[in-house]
């Protein structure tokens, strides 16, 4: 069955495999179905704070730096250390505080399966049982 | 009533109701003005510095934002000092301005959230630069967050609060100020109303004497000086409806007289007219007389010239003939002295004649003698030869000397015979020169005689022609004075000649004016008799 989804995922999602990383949500956000790059990368810079439904959008981080690095470059077109910068510069106009950062993915994905408006991701190699992945449209 | 004042009064009225509102006006508006200052005063001293509080608060929140980041960002710890620092000096200024635009308990209560602040903000940031990660540090950021907002809020509640106080201020002062200008309005207003109701009103006492004057005036204009003025009044206008009354009356009198001088000066007029057509007739005459005159003088003129000419010629035949006597005179002098002298030599011619007579008798004296010796020798020659020839042969020789002899004795006989008879044809032509000799110096006496007496004449004709050629030479000056005289005569008459023409132009001018004269003299008339000076009906 989970080799079956993974197949389906990959089956489904052929250019995921190369970024190196996997954007997760709850099964059951619908919202998230469709989002492009940049729409993700909006909703991580905490620029998008509503899914289409309405509810507040709760990002979540890994701690793991290369996974970090491969996915700024790759959603927000950037380097981790630019968008650390970034994030200083929001936390101290008093804007917004950066996501939520949670050490292990196994954490990350506790809050992805547990919260339904959480949006977070994963290195590839990651339990992906209850979340969803995102396929980012170019 | 108030209309009884004088016309200065009048018009200064309404200018003095105004003053006094006006002086009204500006003492109410200076009260509100000076309420306005203090109200403007108050948002000065309470409400700016609280503005300023607040504003400087704001910006040391900012700055102390900033100094976070810049420690964050160099993830340098120390540099969190200068935050403290910073931390330090805004309290200090809460500190400063409690009391004084800031209340104590608003102080306080800023300190307290300032510190809260500080607290969380530094934790927070400790936590970014030292790399924390998890809900912990979410949360410290989260509170940072907020409390900065909250803060932030704060204080700019605190700049509007001061905004609104001040604007409140502002508000106060502009309605004080509405107050004074609209209030000023109204006065004004009122007094413009007033000003205007009683200068109307003024106005109309002026204007009504004013425009009955003016009826009158324009009565006058046409020519009816009847009119007499009904307007009272003791100010400027009554006065001058005086004046004018008896302007009129004066007018009236000045008509009359024009009337009366504008037909005389007619008369007056005409008759310089007439005066003036017969002069120039008179001097066109005089002007004709003046110029046949001229002419004659011209005429006198070019005979005084020829007897000029004439008594010059005569001059010169007496000059001519006092020539010629005065040198027939001097010929006759010299032909009486060469008569003279001519006497004085047939005088020494006969004196000497007589002596030739003399001598020539004492010659035939002598002659005679010869004769006698010749006729004596001639017998001894006859005896010597009788002797001879008694003497025979011897004798013969004498004979012949004897012979000799006697023809001697012969011919010395007839050579003084021949001499007596030359001496006597001598004697007789002596005689004959001494008696011609006499004869003519008688006649030369006579001669003399008579050329003395023609050289006297001579002398006495040249006394005459000098007297003559005097006379002449007086005429001739004359002559020449007389022509130089008619000379200045003839131009005399050239000037009295255009001087006449110039009378005339000027009479032809005077009788042009007497004329215009007489034409203005009617058009007076004409004037004059447009004015009535009494009502239709009533007598003059």
């Amino acid at each position: 069955m989970r080799a079956l989804l993974v197949a389906l995922a990959l089956l489904a999602t052929p250019a995921a495999a190369d970024d190196g990383f996997r954007v997760v949500v709850h099964p059951s956000n619908m919202a998230a179905d469709g989002l492009t790059r940049t729409q993700i990368s909006q909703l991580f810079l905490k620029k998008t704070t509503r899914w289409a439904d309405g509810r507040r959008v709760e990002p979540v981080e890994p701690g793991d730096a290369a996974l970090r690095d491969r996915f700024c470059r790759r959603i927000h077109g950037k380097s981790a250390a630019a968008v650390k910068s970034f994030w200083n510069q929001q936390i101290f106009a008093g804007r917004e505080v950066p996501p939520l950062e949670k050490a292990a993915e196994a954490e990350v994905l506790e809050v992805v399966r547990s919260r339904p408006e959480a949006i977070g991701y994963v290195s590839p190699g990651a339990e992906l049982t209850g979340v969803k992945v995102v396929v980012a449209k170019e | 009533m108030a209309l009884a004042l004088s016309f200065r009064q009048k018009l200064v009225a309404p200018a003095l109701l105004s003053a006094a509102v006006t002086l009204l006006a500006t003492g109410v508006l200076s009260v509100l003005a000076s309420q306005a200052a203090d109200e403007l005063d108050r948002v000065e001293g309470t409400h700016l510095s609280a503005l300023q509080l607040a504003q400087s608060l704001e910006a040391g929140l900012a700055e102390r934002q900033r100094l976070l980041q810049d420690a964050a960002a160099a993830e340098d710890l120390s540099l969190l000092d200068l935050a403290d620092e910073q931390h330090a000096s805004l309290l200090a200024k809460i500190e400063a301005a409690a009391g004084a635009g800031l209340s104590p308990q608003r102080a306080r209560s800023l300190a307290g959230q300032l510190e809260g602040y500080h607290l969380v903000s530094r934790e927070a940031t400790t936590g970014i630069i030292q790399q924390r990660k998890g809900d912990q540090q979410a949360a410290y950021l989260q509170e940072m967050a907020d409390a900065y907002n909250e803060l932030s809020d704060v204080l700019s509640e605190e700049t509007e609060t001061a905004k609104e106080a001040m604007a409140s201020g502002f508000e106060k002062a502009r309605a004080l100020q509405r107050r004074s200008l609209l209030l000023g309005a109204v006065v004004l207003g009122l007094a413009a109303l007033g000003s205007t109701l009683l200068g109307y009103a003024v106005a109309l006492s002026i204007a009504r004497p004013v425009r009955a004057l003016n009826r009158v005036a324009l009565r006058i204009a046409e020519g009816d000086l009847t009119e007499e003025i009904d307007v009272r009044g003791r100010d400027e206008i009554g006065q001058l409806a005086g004046s004018f009354g008896r302007m009129t009356a004066r007018l009236r009198a000045l008509v009359a007289t024009l009337q009366d001088a504008s037909v005389s000066l007619a008369t007056a007029a005409g008759r310089l007219s007439d005066n003036t057509r017969a002069q120039v007739g008179i001097v066109e005459r005089a002007a004709a007389g003046v110029s046949e005159t001229g002419v004659t003088t011209r005429e006198l003129e070019h005979t005084a010239s020829l007897a000029a000419s004439r008594a010059a010629a005569v001059l010169e035949v007496a000059l001519r003939a006092g020539k010629v006597s005065d040198t027939g005179h001097a010929a006759a002098e010299g032909s009486a002295e060469g008569l003279q002298t001519i006497q004085s030599s047939v005088q020494r011619i006969a004196e000497r004649s007589a002596r030739l007579l003399e001598q020539a008798r004492q010659a035939g004296d002598v002659v005679e003698t010869v004769r006698d010796l010749a006729a004596q020798s001639h017998v001894l020659s006859l005896n010597a030869s009788l002797e001879a020839v008694r003497a025979g042969e011897a004798g013969k020789g004498f004979g012949v000397v004897a012979a000799e002899v006697r023809a001697l004795a012969d011919q010395s006989g007839q050579g003084a015979e021949r001499i007596a008879r030359i001496v006597h044809d001598i004697q007789n032509a002596i005689q004959a020169t001494l008696d011609q000799t006499s004869e003519g110096a008688r006649g030369v006496e006579g001669s003399a005689a008579r050329i003395r007496a023609s050289g006297d004449s001579l002398r006495d004709l040249g006394g005459i022609v000098r007297e003559t050629s005097d006379a002449a030479r007086e005429i001739a000056g004359a002559v020449q004075q007389q022509s130089t005289g008619i000379g200045q005569i003839a131009s005399a008459m050239r000037d009295i000649d255009a001087g006449m023409a110039e009378t005339v132009k000027r009479l032809e001018a005077v009788q042009a004016s007497a004329d215009e004269l007489g034409e203005t003299s009617r058009r007076i008339a004409g004037i004059a008799g447009e004015f009535r000076i009494a009502r239709p009906g009533a007598k003059t």
